[in-house]
């Protein structure tokens, strides 16, 4: 009888509070080689650049998460946050934000907060892009995702 | 060398494309990203040229964006034209202004993941940035 495997696409985030896309890949691959755990053989060079991604892969969720509970704070509505590795050093953060809100004056504070939170934290070995979009009933999160966000703020964690 | 006329009547020519586009709802998407692109004209006019130090020390005139661009990848930075333009406008124009711009930026640059559909609000809201924009770098 033959037997067949399947092969588990759950792929664990590296990152505690946001769930990465099973099927993501970014092209880059150390990033890629990164986000699949993999273990084979590694350059001490590429072991230095690995820890440098994971470095600010983390900084870079963690800002995200500050500037959400910046949002919260001004009463915007965050549908979703969406992350994405440009390269080892170079991100964007995506916030899908309420249609109301996006028109608010609120949201204006909200994009102030984003510009002092990029500045705080650019280096020349960092960057992190924010962008927002308002929640339509056509927004497409796989065209998001396809485009390289392949985390999303789980934010019951 | 891009001349100041010539930016501020590219700036011209794309929004007269952009009130044009506005005439039809189902446009929306293309006045939404003219109206970003005539703002980008529109704060480039206003902002170049400026000086900055150069490697030696000296002071050196950046006249366009490609040139600070240039610059500001010899001082290690790998952003995009997008936004190391965004960058200065924070630096060099209003906070108000600044809003208005990275409004229109971020609208622009995610209308693809709306498959190219978008209420009316966001299509006025995208020309009354614009036409705020146009008086602010005037």
């Amino acid at each position: 009888m033959a037997h067949t495997t399947t092969t588990s696409s759950k792929i664990e985030s590296p990152l505690p509070h946001w769930k990465q896309e099973s099927n993501s890949f970014t092209g880059d691959e150390l990033i890629d080689a990164y986000l699949r755990g993999r273990k084979d053989e590694r350059s001490q060079n590429q072991e230095i650049l690995m820890e440098r991604f994971n470095t600010n892969l983390t900084l870079a969720a963690s800002l995200s998460e500050e500037l959400y509970r910046e949002a919260v704070e001004l009463e915007l509505m965050i549908n979703t946050v969406h992350l994405k590795a440009e390269s080892i050093s170079k991100f964007a953060i995506l916030f899908v934000i309420a249609m109301d809100d996006f028109l608010s004056e609120n949201f204006t504070k909200l994009s102030s907060k984003a510009k002092t939170i990029r500045e705080r934290s650019k280096s020349d070995k960092f960057y992190t892009s924010f962008l927002f979009t308002p929640l339509s009933p056509t927004i497409s999160e796989e065209c998001i995702t396809s485009d390289g966000y392949i985390f999303k703020y789980d934010k019951t964690k | 060398m891009t001349k100041p006329n010539d930016r501020l009547a590219h700036a011209m020519h794309n929004e007269d494309v952009c009130n044009h586009l506005s005439l039809k709802e189902e446009f929306a998407d293309w006045t939404i990203t003219t109206a970003f692109y005539s703002a980008l004209h529109f704060v480039s006019h206003k902002i170049f040229p400026f000086k900055v130090k150069a490697i030696e020390g000296k002071m050196t005139d950046i006249e366009t964006l490609d040139q600070y661009y240039s610059y500001s990848k010899s001082l290690k930075k790998s952003i995009s034209k997008h936004e190391l333009l965004l960058e200065l406008v924070g630096e060099k124009l209003t906070e108000e202004t600044y809003n208005y711009y990275d409004w229109l930026y971020s609208s622009a640059n995610t209308a693809r993941y709306h498959h190219y559909q978008h209420p009316p609000e966001i299509s006025n809201r995208a020309i009354t940035y614009m036409n705020k924009i146009k008086k602010a770098c005037s």
